[in-house]
């Protein structure tokens, strides 16, 4: 479904990504796992079209998007749901959720999807006109997630979703992103610090470390390999 | 002296509502693009220009020629972000800023070139009546221009907060990245934010137009007001912006009252330091565009 | 920031620059052709504003010093001995700052070598430029800027062809006697030219018993006068007098027009009359009384002369004073009988006894000139002009009272 060939990004005159090569099956949860700096978020930030590429193709269905304009790339359906949540501040809980649907027509349905996200978070709709930048770190990303949803993108970029929110709401992102998959069959690619969490979830993964994809396989065969144990899961 | 006041009062807010026009793009374009156009006066002297040729050669009706201005001037705005600042959308806020200085010398010598210096007068459909308010008469003139600046204010409150448009504004303002994840067009956001700043700066010019004249040089100090009442609101604050547009008005009107005229000029730059000086974030500073 | 942005943003600054400085430097020899006899030229430097907020009578007078350049050149020159030379102008754009004007004028003398430089717009500028000029000893004109502080700074090398204030101010006393005003309200620039013309005109009203009501300075670059015409109303003078350049005067014309203000009000600064009937209706102009500067613009004279330019009826008191300036300086020239000796040139501008449109210019040891202001009366949306011991008829003043 999302097909990525000798992908290379620059920043300035640094190469951040040097040649990835991977792909997202539909109906799959697929986790690229690095450390800090080795380029996840850029891989994302790519595939939304927010950094362009300089050599190397995306498609997703089989359209090239690599040099699409991130609106378009969203029209095909693509959800980001970006690192450190990224929610509007100044704009209330319910206008947050609005411009998730931004490039949607249908005004009904939208209706529809509102209630059904205010279902899966409850604790969103008891704060549907507070502002977001008032809401705590766990609620934002409910809210960043919902967004998300709004848009009902076939695709689900998550980057970092646990970064800077407390264990209990982990768990329960956690599990959301496992319905969305079974429950609504879409398909995921998450990137993850949390390389413990990420290998339960997905599928399969991939290893990425300074730009390149070091390894790759099913999560279950990664998480018993000795060297990822030692770097990412922490096993001595 | 009362009816002095009155009239005091009046002048204050029809001079502070001129600015606001002016203010307001002014603060959006800097508020979510990043850039201060230092071009804006330049778009005001445009406006007045549109609005004279439509009114005084081709006998359009004034409010049909001001509406038309804000169109015309505001597509002009639209292509000069997409001409001048898109390819400097990386650059740093000095860049686009030598770029606006070019931007408005070019503007302001291209029409002293085309149409020379002569200065131009806009025919006001109630011009020399009065009406009267609290015992006194008060310019017909100046309430049009109160009540059309009001209703533009108005106007863009409405749209920024309620409609799609707006939002997308607002989402863009607040954190650009994400505004483009959601659909947001980016380039296309940018683009309507220079028409708006373009069209009401416009407006403004063709409005004082039918108060003063127009000609090439008109814009220079609206243009530099525009850019010290935003820094007395706040960067990017839009009711900084309006407030400080007031506060400006109304110093400059009480200073001519109670001082003299020749400080009016004076009392401006007073207040940027003071701001600078006290509060260099200004009034709002902080507040985005809410 | 990557290189094409980089090389981009310095083409357009180039761009700028290059439609900037094609405005504000230019040089050019009147005539075509030029190869004549020898084509020999003298440098006139120019320093006048041609932007800024008060472009308008620096752009008046240089077309008009073009004009006058062209008419001499074309028709053989100047003549000094048995040579004849083309006169060539050099012109730096002083934007109405002091700042600029010395510049202009220090790159005129030092890197363009003019003979004579004539300048500025404004008082201010000119005052600033004086002592240049002086230390260079190379002769200086003004055709436009017009305070008595500048001839009163004795220079040697600095003589005032333009209107000169000293003269207007009798004939201000005479305009408010003729139609017996006795409570004036007086609204002025508050630059070099508005304050001393203030200080001038106070005291001579003194002395004739003609009462300041109310007396207030404003900025030249200030368009809003509603609230001091709110504060001229509320007292009982019976005449506005404005010293003002033509860019505040028409604004303060309309906005007491707008603002419903009935008194009369009249021009203190020898404004360009031709120029507000062109830009404002009747209704606005009817009974606005001036010193029009330009001399009896229905004489032939004049007529030829407007008729060099595309829109004569534009024409005004600056391009005659403009054109006065240049002729002025030929004339110069052939008495002083040397196309390169400044000091030769300076003493023939003094001891002028030159006939231009503005009339007969003669100067005193100060440099002051001798030309006679004309009364000029709009009277629906028409000039009607009167010289200093004509009597104004009795039904025109009645109609303006």
């Amino acid at each position: 479904m999302l097909n990525i060939q000798d992908l290379c990004v620059n920043y300035e005159k640094n190469q951040v990504i040097k040649g990835i090569s991977m792909e997202v099956k539909e109906g799959e949860i697929v986790t690229l796992i690095g450390a800090n700096g080795a380029g996840k978020t850029t891989l994302l930030r790519t595939i939304s079209g927010i950094k362009s590429s300089s050599s190397g193709s995306i498609e997703f269905m089989g359209n090239p998007i690599h040099k699409m304009p991130s609106h378009k790339i969203v029209d095909l359906g693509i959800g980001h749901i970006p690192e450190g949540r990224r929610v509007f501040p100044e704009m209330t809980v319910k206008e947050n959720l609005e411009m998730g649907a931004y490039r949607r027509k249908d005004s009904k349905e939208m209706k529809k999807e509102l209630d059904h996200i205010f279902e899966l978070f409850p604790r969103l709709k008891e704060r549907i006109s507070q502002r977001a930048g008032t809401l705590s770190g766990g609620e934002q990303q409910m809210l960043a997630i919902g967004r998300a949803i709004m848009l009902r993108p076939k695709v689900y970029l998550f980057d970092e979703p646990s970064l800077g929110i407390a264990p209990l709401v982990i768990a329960e992102i956690a599990q959301m992103i496992k319905r969305l998959n079974e429950e609504e069959g879409a398909t995921i690619l998450l990137v993850e610090q949390n390389a413990n969490l990420a290998l339960k979830l997905s599928h399969r993964a991939y290893i990425l470390e300074t730009g390149k994809i070091s390894l790759e396989g099913p999560s279950e065969e990664l998480a018993n390999d000795d060297r990822v144990q030692k770097i990412y899961l922490g096993y001595e | 002296m009362s009816e002095q006041i009155i009239q005091a009062l009046i002048n204050g807010l029809v001079s502070g509502s001129i600015y606001a026009l002016m203010a307001v793009g002014f603060t959006l374009v800097f508020g979510i693009m990043h850039v201060i156009n230092l071009a804006h006066g330049e778009l005001y002297m445009l406006g007045g220009f549109s609005t004279f040729f439509m009114v005084s050669i081709y006998q359009i009706n004034f409010f049909v020629a001001l509406i038309a201005t804000l169109i015309i001037i505001g597509v002009f705005g639209f292509f000069i972000e997409k001409i001048i600042f898109k390819p400097l959308r990386n650059a740093s806020l000095l860049n686009t800023l030598l770029a606006s200085i070019g931007l408005s010398l070019f503007i302001s010598n291209l029409v002293l070139k085309l149409a020379g210096s002569d200065m131009r007068n806009i025919e006001f459909p109630f011009s020399g009546q009065s009406i009267s308010i609290l015992g006194t008469s008060v310019s017909v003139h100046r309430i049009v221009v109160l009540l059309l600046t009001a209703f533009l204010v108005c106007l863009l409150g409405w749209v920024i907060k309620y409609t799609k448009v707006g939002k997308a504004l607002r989402a863009t303002a607040q954190d650009t990245d994400a505004a483009a994840l959601m659909g947001v067009n980016i380039n296309l956001i940018y683009g309507i934010i220079f028409a708006i700043s373009a069209g009401l700066a416009a407006v403004a010019g063709g409005l004082i137009g039918s108060l003063y004249v127009v000609d090439p040089s008109m814009g220079m100090m609206p243009g530099m007001k525009a850019f010290i009442i935003v820094i007395l609101g706040g960067m990017g604050s839009v009711v900084g912006a309006l407030l400080g547009a007031l506060i400006f008005g109304y110093a400059e009107t009480f200073t001519t009252l109670f001082l003299e005229s020749s400080y009016q000029e004076l009392v401006g730059f007073i207040i940027l330091i003071l701001v600078l000086l006290f509060k260099p974030s200004g009034l709002f500073g902080g507040v985005n565009t809410k | 920031m990557g290189k094409r942005k980089l090389s981009l943003l310095a083409g357009l600054m180039a761009f700028v620059l290059l439609v900037f400085t094609g405005c504000s430097g230019s040089s050019e020899t009147g005539g075509k052709g030029g190869s004549g006899d020898g084509g020999d030229t003298i440098k006139i430097g120019i320093a006048v504003a041609t932007s800024g907020a008060i472009a308008k009578t620096g752009q008046d007078s240089l077309a008009a010093q073009r004009v006058a350049v062209e008419e001499i050149n074309e028709s053989g020159g100047v003549k000094i001995g048995d040579k004849s030379y083309k006169f060539e102008l050099v012109h730096y754009d002083t934007e109405g700052k002091a700042e600029s004007a010395t510049a202009a004028t220090e790159r005129l003398i030092q890197q363009d070598k003019v003979m004579a430089v004539i300048g500025a717009s404004t008082s201010t500028e000119t005052a600033a430029m004086i002592p240049i000029a002086e230390r260079n000893k190379t002769p200086m004109l003004t055709a436009v800027a017009a305070a008595p502080v500048l001839t009163n700074m004795g220079a040697n090398y600095f003589t005032s062809a333009s209107s000169q204030t000293i003269m207007a101010i009798q004939k201000y006393v005479d305009g408010m006697k003729n139609f017996d005003y006795k409570k004036v309200a007086m609204l002025h620039f508050n630059d070099e030219f508005g304050m001393a013309t203030a200080e001038a005109v106070n005291k001579a009203f003194a002395e004739n018993d003609i009462e300041i009501v109310f007396q207030e300075a404003f900025a030249p670059t200030q368009h809003e006068f509603g609230t001091m015409l709110d504060k001229v109303a509320a007292t009982d003078a019976e005449v506005i007098f404005a010293v003002a350049q033509i860019e505040s005067f028409v604004n303060l014309l309309k906005q007491a027009k707008e603002k419903g203000i009935k008194i009369p009000v009249r021009d203190g600064a020898g404004g360009a009359l031709e120029e507000m009937i062109k830009i404002l209706p009747p209704e606005y102009t009817h009974g606005l009384v001036g010193g029009s500067r330009s001399g009896r613009v229905d004489a032939e004279d004049h007529k030829a002369f407007r008729a060099k330019f595309e829109e004569p009826e534009l024409v005004n008191s600056f391009h005659y004073s403009g054109r006065d300036s240049i002729y002025l300086l030929k004339d110069a020239f052939e008495r002083a009988g040397s196309a390169t000796d400044k000091e030769k040139l300076q003493e023939a501008i003094r001891a002028s006894n030159f006939d231009g449109l503005m009339g007969n210019y003669q100067f005193n040891e100060k440099g002051e000139n001798s030309i006679k202001s004309i009364t000029g009366i709009v009277l629906d949306g028409e000039i009607h002009y009167y010289e200093k011991d004509e009597d104004i008829p009795q039904d025109v003043i009645d109609s303006i009272r």
